[in-house]
């Protein structure tokens, strides 16, 4: 994702971070780190920049949201008995489940042992609390397999806490890198950060019914493993239970249409999107709202902000 | 869209009571006038319940015709959440049918209380209402109370003047019953009027320290029945006790099925309810007892208070409808279980169970009584 016209190149870490004389753990993050988009290491990198953060900071945040949010790709794996990250194998399959986990737990610590090296403890103590709510978030998501009485307003929560958390913590810790604790200040980009990783969700869930999914994502994989995600229940909403019981059993896309209806499925997938383009409308009165209370030097980093929604949503390339 | 679609303000803000009232606006924008009619400012909920008080309040301005609501009789109904009334109706017949047995039943006083009790619940609900909506409670828990202000159906100044409404009747209805026996009528007047102010507006935040259960046991049982015995015969009475611990076994169970219900946002916003300060197996087994509670408290019923055939019906049917409940209870797994969503109503649905069993008793009495007179043993 570019930016603006100055975009720092980030390295997300060097072969001082993880202990030499362990060759398999470095192998294993050569694999995981390569391929990846690094979206939010861009959007920190970013934010930080227009902030006015120092690049050594803006490379410790970097690094620390790649880490957190690897750690929770190598676990999330293995949870979901994915066999594919990034079109190569997953960790877990490559390296053991034994080693995924440790992996993943390790990124974890070495985030604390880099933010503590920096020593603010009001960043040690936020990303501390992110991480443990996604750790909750995963929790209670894998709770929820073959859960089919699951309500929008209760994923809405799980989601908010596994992927929100992330979106947050890219749009907040930036600030209080800078040592700006304002609360409402802090609301405010809470409530968009809950927003941008709503979006991306429910983006995300689109491409499990085929819906922009440029990228070739496997179809109807959260069905098929019995979790209904968040189009999933807003499209069986209202449906009766011998509608209900059937489409949740479809093995494909088309059978899932011909069960629930084509035309049912695409009036759904239109008021999908119109219940997301308010969220997104939401979002720009909320960075109306955070305009006053950046400092001057703050104000370009609703740039970046104003430019989420269209590739987090839309998947539209900025 | 020509008129503005949210308008957030800070808490100092002056606008800020009127548009948590629901109160019109008219946003400064001429182009406003081109919406035609009034905005309805609904508050929007966030999904970070640990900020649980904002600093910004964000609104969202709909136009009132753009509202789907069904119609207002139906609204004011369920904003009276009449599920809820089994909670002040099974316990006041129960002891009317107890005062009927015992010769000292008095029809206008009956009425006048049922009436009051009745308006005071209703009031305490409306009240409920209001409040969780003015507080900003509203905005992180979408589980319990009518839901009618939150979806616009209702401005919350309606609700609150419609609860000033019940309880106005409430003091009307039980003002004679005080005059009638002053010293008793004044302890029992304020003691509900302690309990109503905690459950409308959480005034002693028994809620949030673990003991609204207990408060809620005490309110809707010995404190109903034992009080409204004492105002109709002017005497004590132990099996109105009795009564009350079956009824305030009911509001037990169903407060914390509530309480329950909302652990995860609760949890997360830093209130220490009962379910939250017992975790969630806890929570689980906690229900069972409260059935159990109910349960045995009607077997008592049945045996030593009202030891008649037909009585039995009671501890039976609710023997039988708790099944589906426990069930449910048994089945979650998760906090956000889908099944985790309406555990209170089957709360309620098992004291319904409960009142047409007694009243199927009551009837099975009445109709021997009937057929003994009519025909002979």
């Amino acid at each position: 994702m570019q930016h603006g016209a100055r975009t720092m190149s980030i390295k997300i870490y060097s072969s001082s971070d993880f202990p030499s004389y362990l060759p398999k753990l470095n192998l294993l993050y050569d694999d995981l780190f390569k391929d990846g988009k690094g979206f939010r290491s861009k959007l920190v990198g970013g934010l930080g920049e227009r902030i006015g953060l120092d690049e050594k900071v803006i490379q410790l945040l970097a690094q620390t949201i790649e880490f957190i949010h690897n750690a929770s790709l190598l676990h999330d794996d293995l949870i979901d008995r994915s066999v594919l990250r990034r079109g190569k194998p997953a960790a877990w399959t490559k390296y053991t489940p034994e080693y995924a986990v440790l992996a993943g737990d390790y990124l974890l610590a070495r985030v604390m042992v880099n933010l503590s090296g920096h020593g603010n403890v009001q960043l040690i103590q936020y990303t501390a609390e992110v991480i443990s709510d996604l750790l909750e978030g995963e929790w209670i998501q894998d709770s929820l397999v073959k859960d089919f009485s699951i309500k929008l307003e209760d994923l809405n929560r799980v989601h908010n806490l596994k992927t929100g958390s992330l979106f947050k913590w890219c749009i907040r810790a930036p600030f209080i890198a800078k040592e700006r604790y304002s609360s409402e200040l802090h609301q405010h980009l809470e409530e968009c950060g809950t927003a941008l990783g709503l979006l991306f969700q429910r983006s995300d869930d689109l491409l499990d019914f085929d819906i922009r999914n440029d990228e070739g994502k496997a179809v109807l994989g959260d069905l098929k493993s019995g979790y209904l995600n968040s189009f999933a229940v807003w499209v069986l909403r209202g449906l009766s239970d011998a509608v209900f019981a059937k489409a949740i059993q479809a093995q494909a896309l088309g059978e899932f249409k011909a069960i629930v209806g084509e035309r049912h499925f695409e009036m759904r997938a239109a008021e999908f999107d119109a219940e997301n383009n308010r969220v997104i409308e939401l979002y720009f009165h909320r960075l109306q709202e955070l305009e006053p209370l950046l400092q001057d030097g703050e104000r370009k980093v609703l740039e970046i902000l104003k430019q989420l929604p269209q590739p987090l949503y839309w998947r539209k390339k900025p | 869209m020509s008129f503005p679609k949210f308008l957030t303000v800070k808490s100092g803000d002056a606008r800020l009571a009127d548009l948590l009232d629901g109160r019109p606006v008219v946003p400064a924008d001429s182009a406003t006038s081109s919406v035609g009619g009034e905005l309805r400012p609904l508050l929007i909920s966030t999904l970070n319940p640990e900020n649980l008080i904002p600093t910004d309040w964000t609104f969202e301005l709909v136009p009132v015709g753009n509202l789907k609501r069904p119609p207002m009789l139906l609204v004011w109904i369920k904003a009276l959440r009449p599920e809820t009334l089994v909670l002040s109706i099974a316990p006041m017949l129960a002891i009317a049918s107890l005062l009927i047995r015992e010769g000292v039943f008095d029809a206008g006083l009956t009425l006048q209380a049922l009436i009051g009790v009745l308006a005071l619940h209703a009031a305490i609900g409306l009240f409920n209402d209001y409040h969780d909506h003015v507080s900003g409670w509203d905005r992180i828990s979408e589980h319990g109370g009518a839901r009618v202000i939150a979806r616009g159906w209702l401005r919350a100044v309606d609700v609150k003047r419609g609860a000033w409404t019940a309880f106005g009747l409430a003091v009307l209805a039980g003002l004679p019953l005080v005059v009638t026996r002053f010293s008793v009528g004044v302890v029992i007047a304020l003691l509900a009027l302690l309990a109503s102010l905690e459950f409308a507006v959480s005034r002693f935040g028994l809620k949030y320290k673990g003991f609204h259960e207990i408060a809620a046991w005490f309110m809707f049982g010995p404190l109903l029945t034992g009080g409204f015995y004492w105002a109709v015969a002017g005497r004590f009475e132990w099996a109105a006790l009795f009564y009350g611990a079956l009824y305030g076994s009911f509001a037990l169970l169903i407060l914390h099925l509530k309480n329950f219900e909302r652990i995860l946002v609760d949890g997360r916003a830093g209130f220490r309810t009962w379910p939250v300060r017992a975790g969630f197996d806890a929570s689980k087994t906690f229900a069972y007892f409260c059935v159990a509670l109910v349960v045995l408290s009607a077997i008592a019923i049945s045996a030593l208070v009202d030891p008649i055939p037909e009585r039995t019906l009671l501890p039976a049917v609710l023997i039988l409808a708790s099944r589906t409940l426990i069930g449910r209870v048994k089945g979650l797994e998760s906090p956000v279980a889908g099944k985790m969503r309406g555990l209170a109503r089957e709360g309620y649905a098992l004291a319904w169970w409960g009142l047409l069993a007694f009243l199927l008793g009551e009837f099975v009495r009445t109709f021997e009584s009937w057929y003994m007179g009519w025909f002979g043993a």
